[in-house]
């Protein structure tokens, strides 16, 4: 139903379940400049990036613990998306209106 | 004359169904609350692939519309708006059907490559109309011969039966969930009368050769 397509720079490991997508493996001291970009949003095959800004991310980084709008993941941690069927419906509109 | 079993499964029959309802227009044009599907946008490319892969390679989609029909139509064409010469082929595909109802659509042997419609003259008026140009019987030159009387009394009673002179069928589909009705778009066309009003639903797929 919700898919993405990535682009991994690095060892970060990611594991998809639905909205929630879990990142890990990131080894701070030896692979600092490791990243994930999220480049797409499929949800149920409609191409809608405008659901990144329904996502929240908690990392394991004290001065980063809570992010918003979040497609470039430098940290280990769980994204997620959390969104309605009228969310869809205002982001389609605005698309098309 | 063609058709295409199971060109959709149910869950894409489903997936067209959630998507009208997440639209935020469809317009009412008098039988059918018809809205666009907004194929060429880029959010949409997933699904105009996946469409596309179920057509023949020489073919390219011009139209993808949902259509929740509550009135029988008119004969049309679904011809060019703008002229065209590579106008290829008609898909339609029931996405809701009434379990106990029986629905058909009616191929013509008569032609119109441009988008027409004999509306006015079936009785219809301007029902059905979205952008197709009225014409006349004698603007198309139909012939004066009666129109089969049996096919009339099964299927087409909605409409005038004189305005059907001339006209002479070349195969009548009948609907089933999922499969493609598939006819040349120049080719003239109706949907037999129906009922259950509120129980229909289909996607039509136009197409050109590439």
């Amino acid at each position: 139903m919700i898919d993405y397509v990535f682009e991994n720079n690095g060892s970060i490991q990611y594991d998809v379940n639905g909205p929630k997508i879990h990142f890990y493996g990131k080894n701070y001291v030896t692979n600092t400049k490791d990243y994930v970009i999220i480049k797409s949003i499929y949800y149920k095959d409609l191409l809608l990036n405008e659901l990144f800004q329904y996502s929240t991310m908690t990392t394991d980084n004290e001065d980063y613990k809570e992010l918003k709008n979040v497609n470039y993941v430098s940290f280990n941690g769980t994204w997620e998306l959390k969104f309605t069927e009228d969310d869809i419906k205002q982001i389609l509109k605005k698309k098309l209106t | 004359m063609n058709k295409i079993d199971n060109f959709f499964t149910k869950k894409e029959c489903d997936w067209f169904i959630w998507y009208h309802s997440v639209l935020p227009e469809t317009r009412d044009n008098g039988q059918r609350f018809l809205t666009m599907t907004h194929w060429d946008q880029p959010f949409f490319s997933r699904k105009l692939k996946q469409l596309q892969e179920k057509l023949p390679s020489n073919e390219e989609i011009t139209t993808v519309n949902i259509n929740f029909d509550y009135s029988a139509g008119g004969v049309h064409s679904d011809g060019y708006i703008d002229e065209d010469k590579n106008i290829a082929n008609s898909y339609l595909i029931p996405i809701s059907v009434h379990d106990t109802d029986a629905y058909y659509t009616i191929i013509f042997e008569q032609k119109s490559a441009k988008a027409v419609t004999f509306n006015n003259e079936l009785g219809l008026g301007s029902k059905g109309i979205t952008t197709y140009q009225q014409i006349t019987r004698n603007q198309y030159g139909l012939a004066d011969t009666p129109f089969d009387k049996e096919i009339y009394n099964k299927y087409l009673d909605h409409l005038k039966y004189d305005a059907l002179g001339g006209f002479t069928v070349d195969c009548i589909h009948k609907w089933k969930l999922g499969d493609a009705m598939i006819w040349p778009r120049e080719n003239f066309h109706v949907s037999a009368n129906f009922s259950n009003k509120n129980a229909r639903a289909s996607v039509l797929i136009t197409t050109r050769y590439k």
